[in-house]
Formats: C-alpha cells, structure tokens, sequence
C-alpha cells in the first residue's frame, strides 16, 4: 500500500503515536513500553509495577488503534526481592 | 567497610507504593546507607511523594535521594522534596552530604542531570534558543555535581545521578535516544574528582555495570535492570566496630 494513502499513513505511524500516548497519558506516563507492529497486530512488550498499570496501559493503546487492528499485551508485572550478595568496589 | 544500598526508578503511584516493606526487610542489616536515584514517582504528584516518604520513614539508615524527570512532570518537585525531608531522607539537587561510617567517611554529591548525549553524538550548545537551552541545563547541572564532589572531604566519594554519566550503562537502550538518557558533561565531573562511584537510573532497559573513561565505577540501579529491591556496594575492608553512620555534613 502506497505511504500516500490514509490508511498507510496511519500505519506507519502507528507505533510512534502509540509510543507518545503511553508516554503522555495522564493515566500512564509510561515510557518504556515497547511497541511493536507485526501483521497488522501490535505487540506492547515491558515490566510494570502493578496489574492496574498492565490493564492501564492496554486501555489507552487501544484508544489509539484504528479499526481493525488487533493488539497482544505482553507486559509483565514485576515482583523484586532483596539482593543475596554485595558487590566490592575497593 | 562501607555498605552503600541503591536503587532508581522505583516509580511509586497510588496503584502501588514502590519499596514494599518485605523487600526492605533486611536492608537495615546489609547496608549503612540507602541511594535513591530518581523518578521515586510515576507521575509526579506530590501526593505520590508522600507516598515514598511514608516508606522511607520506616527505614532506619540514612536514605539519600536525588529526584528523576517523573518527579518534574508535575511541577511539585519542592512538594516531592519536601514530603521527602520531613521524614529526614537528605535530598540533593547540586548539593552534597557526608556520613561517618566507624573511622571513615562516605560523601555524596546528587544532581539529577540531564541529556545531550556522549562523545560523538551529542547536542551542542549552538543555533536556537531551544537548542541552546536544553545543553545549557546539562552543561550547568554537571559543573554543579563537579563543584560538590570537589568540595567533599572524604574516604569515599559517590556520585548520586538520575541521568547517565556514560554511554556504557545504556546498553541495552536504542542508540538513538542516548541524548535524552545522559550526557558526557556528567562524566567529565566524575572523571575530574576522583569519584569512586557513580550511581544512576532513567535508563529501563540499559546495563547494571560499566566503567567512565576516567575509571569510576558507573552503576545502573534502574530496577527494571537491576531487577531486585536494591543493590548493595561494598568498599574497603570488614570491620568489627560500631559502624552505624553519622551524618557528619550537609
């Protein structure tokens, strides 16, 4: 599809106007959420903190995805645990 | 011996409150001091500030903290910084702070920094205002860092970041957008002050470990890369004497 058209500029610019949303949104301010576009489904791949900043995240990629376009959240939720061993400096 | 505990990035919002109790539950045994380098909130809110505060208070060492680029995007950094300080967490913005740890000292110099990127490929301060501008902060943020790890007097002398002072902890990150993770102006001023340490986070998916051109030690304590509470830094010798830290000066 030539880049000209409406549809193909949406497109291509996809990933970037998902990209910026995470990162602007009021509800996410999420800026490393990777986006990726693979066959007309968008992948979000990443680490939260919570399960509600995993849904979040969904929520407002969709606001952005044009019709017919299906998305794949990948994003994990994080769990941390204290370190076992120090690291000598000097 | 030193035990320094660090961790960026922690990102509290009301959704979660960042540093739960059970992963700190050993820190108090393991370390002497806790390093907080930047973005301790997720959107900036000074109500988010009171939450970190909130778990700051129950820890029993001394926590030292620099804000991160989250924290300004509200505008309520002094809110942040003031929630911070009134449960006694040291917050530094071009500014230091020295602890005695038994017979030695421990000094910390904390700026958040700022972008422009490194040697090669990085922002000059030159053509529009905007331009200008944006290298101008990170140019006079890092002569601040420098002016205060000189000015310290002490055994061991770290450097408290949210931004990077070297490219080498970015790995991991898209090459393109190193000039908005950490500029060199960072590095000079570790290089130049005999630094032993420089701890910093902003960069999610970058490198825990890696070394200045001068030879200091830089670490990414982002927790998405760190992926633990904390990380703990040890300097010099085991000792058996009372070694709770003194703040010695601010």
């Amino acid at each position: 599809m030539p880049a000209s058209s409406s549809s193909g500029v949406e497109t291509n610019y996809l990933v970037a106007r998902i990209s910026a949303a995470l990162a602007t949104d009021d509800r996410t301010h999420a800026l490393d959420v990777r986006v990726s576009l693979n066959g007309g489904t968008v992948f979000l791949l990443g680490q939260v903190a919570s399960e509600q900043r995993r849904l979040l995240v969904e929520a407002v990629a969709r606001e952005v995805l044009p019709p017919d376009t299906s998305l794949v959240n990948e994003v994990c939720v994080q769990i941390f645990n204290e370190p076992t061993e120090p690291e000598m400096l000097g | 011996m030193i035990r320094v505990a660090a961790v960026g990035d922690i990102h509290v919002g009301k959704d979660t409150r960042g540093l739960f109790p059970q992963e700190l539950e050993h820190l108090p045994d393991r370390a002497d001091l806790l390093l907080l380098a930047g973005d301790l909130t997720q959107h900036g809110f000074g109500s988010e500030g009171k939450l970190v505060a909130d778990t700051c208070a129950g820890i029993s060492i001394p926590v030292v903290a620099v804000l991160g680029n989250h924290d300004y995007h509200q505008g309520q950094q002094d809110e942040i910084r003031a929630h911070l300080e009134r449960v006694g967490v040291c917050v530094l913005e071009g500014e230091s702070v020295t602890f005695t740890v038994g017979a030695r000292r421990v000094g910390i110099a904390g700026v958040k920094g700022f972008g422009g990127g490194f040697t090669g490929a990085c922002a000059s301060e030159f053509g529009e205002d905007e331009m200008k501008g944006f290298v101008r902060h990170s140019r006079e943020r890092a002569e601040l860092l420098k002016e205060r790890l000189a000015e310290l007097s002490c055994d061991v002398r770290i450097a408290l970041l949210h931004y990077s002072p070297i490219g080498g902890t970015l790995a991991g990150e898209r090459l393109e957008i190193y000039p908005f993770l950490g500029s060199y102006f960072l590095g000079e001023a570790i290089d130049s002050t005999d630094t032993h340490l420089a701890v910093h986070g902003h960069a999610h998916l970058g490198t825990e470990r890696g070394i200045s051109r001068g030879g200091v030690h830089v670490r990414n304590v982002a927790r998405p890369v760190i992926k633990l509470a904390y990380k703990i830094y040890c300097f010099g010798q085991p000792c058996a004497t009372d070694q709770r830290p003194q703040l010695a000066t601010v």
